[in-house]
């Protein structure tokens, strides 16, 4: 089901020339197919994901490896990236970064889904190369800015008006448990270090970034 | 009877009685040792049942379920709903129910711990109470490679460390060092909290004997103490090699 999902959102812009689902697998069919790149889950049963791309880091060192996982935690990523993986995508139903990330290890750079910023080897990777490490917390979270949605812009707005989670909820038409979630997520894209930072930031950006704001 | 007679009779009968007496203590002390033995192995095999079945209720979660909903989403999104419309809330909505999926997920079990051992798991486990719980853990020390079971073991027991921090110490941050010794893994968990003296009302409960009964079954010690200094320090020490002793 994911695997034909996956074949679906990829073709026609990239050629699938094959899918095992077996880790054990993998290695023999990645000599067999030569593909320029591989997207490894690293659930799969048979032999563990950060085995197999070991594995394949040795045998292939050219070949690029793209990790899509279920797994939204740091330190997938950061393991991952670690055992020789070139990127390191959560599995969303967003086609768009799928694309975008295996365009961004194809052409030799690292790709990690922008909500987990991960320092591998002393360096702070993100975005596909565009996060840069983070010089101070505004300066950082200027940057990452630029990442946020319109939605997510429009609640870091009303948080910023002084409005409550129920209010929130309330303009947006959603559950109030939805607020908290698009705060948490905004914490951490903006890389703030507590919830009243969050509130601060967005009191700055709703004074100043009304119109400002919306372009970045 | 003669004086000397009557000696003897008592001396044997005190005698006969001091044998039983041993003998009834002896046949106490076995089925005592025994019912002991029983009643560890019962425990031992509870938590491993719970265990397993954690983890089957988290693999079914995280691996199923969310990956359904994230299908479903896409659907939805390709009917091409536009933008303000009541289905982006609803999406938005079914972003956030899949979020906490995930929470409830990592927290029946960590799947980091699978992946990539118990420093990985206590990342994970970090990572999730800053994120969730603004609690912050800080790790320091480093953890060798240890069976599967074990490194569950240690995990749980930090992890029930770290709650009892959040319920009684009256403070947010927590420090988890990890020191490999030449043949068991010392963890110490400490805080800069109240205290055990200072807990007032507040007797070990549950958390603390099953704590200790995780770090017995894997063959470890656990003990707690306030240091002068202040806060509550949890002392850990576990075997590196399986089936040895700390």
């Amino acid at each position: 089901m994911v695997c034909a999902g996956m074949r679906g959102v990829l073709t026609p812009a990239f050629d699938v020339v094959g899918m095992v689902h077996d880790g054990r697998d993998v290695a023999d069919a990645v000599r067999r197919l030569a593909p320029d790149a591989v997207l490894l889950d690293l659930g799969l049963p048979g032999k563990s994901g950060v085995e197999v791309l070991r594995e394949l880091r040795e045998l292939h060192p050219s070949l690029k490896v793209l990790v899509v996982s279920m797994h939204a935690e740091k330190v997938f990523a950061e393991e991952s990236l670690r055992a020789g993986a070139d990127g390191y995508l959560v599995k969303s139903a967003e086609p768009r970064e799928l694309h975008e990330a295996l365009g961004a290890v194809l052409a030799g750079r690292r790709y990690v889904t922008p909500l987990l910023r991960v320092r591998v080897h002393g360096r702070e990777e993100a975005l596909g190369d565009v996060g840069a490490p983070h010089e101070g917390e505004t300066g950082s979270a200027s940057q990452a800015l630029a990442q946020l949605t319109d939605r997510q812009r429009e609640v870091l707005r009303l948080i910023g008006k002084g409005c409550t989670t129920a209010e929130i909820a309330h303009a947006l038409g959603v559950v109030e448990k939805t607020v908290e979630y698009h705060r948490a997520i905004l914490k951490k894209v903006l890389s703030l270090p507590s919830y009243a930072a969050l509130v601060r930031y967005a009191a700055l950006y709703a004074e100043t970034g009304e119109d400002g704001g919306k372009s970045g | 009877m003669t004086a000397g007679e009557l000696w003897w009779i008592v001396l044997a009968s005190v005698g006969i009685t001091a044998l039983l007496g041993g003998a009834f203590v002896f046949a106490v002390i076995v089925a005592h040792r025994r019912l002991l033995a029983a009643a560890r192995e019962f425990a031992r095999k509870l938590l491993e049942a719970q265990e397993e079945e954690r983890a089957w209720v988290a693999r079914e979660l995280h691996d199923d379920i969310v990956q359904r909903m994230f299908l479903l989403k896409g659907r939805v999104e390709r009917t091409g709903a536009p933008p303000g419309d009541a289905l982006t809330g609803a999406l938005e909505d079914l972003d956030a129910v899949t979020e906490q999926l995930r929470v409830v997920a990592r927290r029946m079990h960590p799947s980091a711990l699978d992946h990539f051992g118990l420093e990985g798991g206590l990342k994970a486990l970090a990572e999730d109470l800053a994120d969730k719980e603004r609690f912050e853990v800080t790790l320091e020390g480093a953890a060798p490679a240890l069976p599967k079971d074990r490194a569950l073991a240690v995990y749980r027991i930090v992890q029930e460390a770290i709650r009892n921090v959040q319920r009684h110490a009256g403070v947010s941050a927590a420090t988890v060092r990890l020191r490999p010794e030449p043949d068991y893994l010392l963890v110490e968990i400490e805080d800069r909290g109240r205290g055990l003296d200072r807990q007032s009302g507040v007797r070990p409960g549950l958390g603390v004997s099953s704590m200790k009964e995780r770090a017995r079954l894997a063959g470890g010690t656990l003990d707690l103490a306030s240091p002068a200094s202040g806060g509550t320090r949890v002392t850990l020490r576990v075997p590196l090699a399986a089936g040895s002793r700390a």
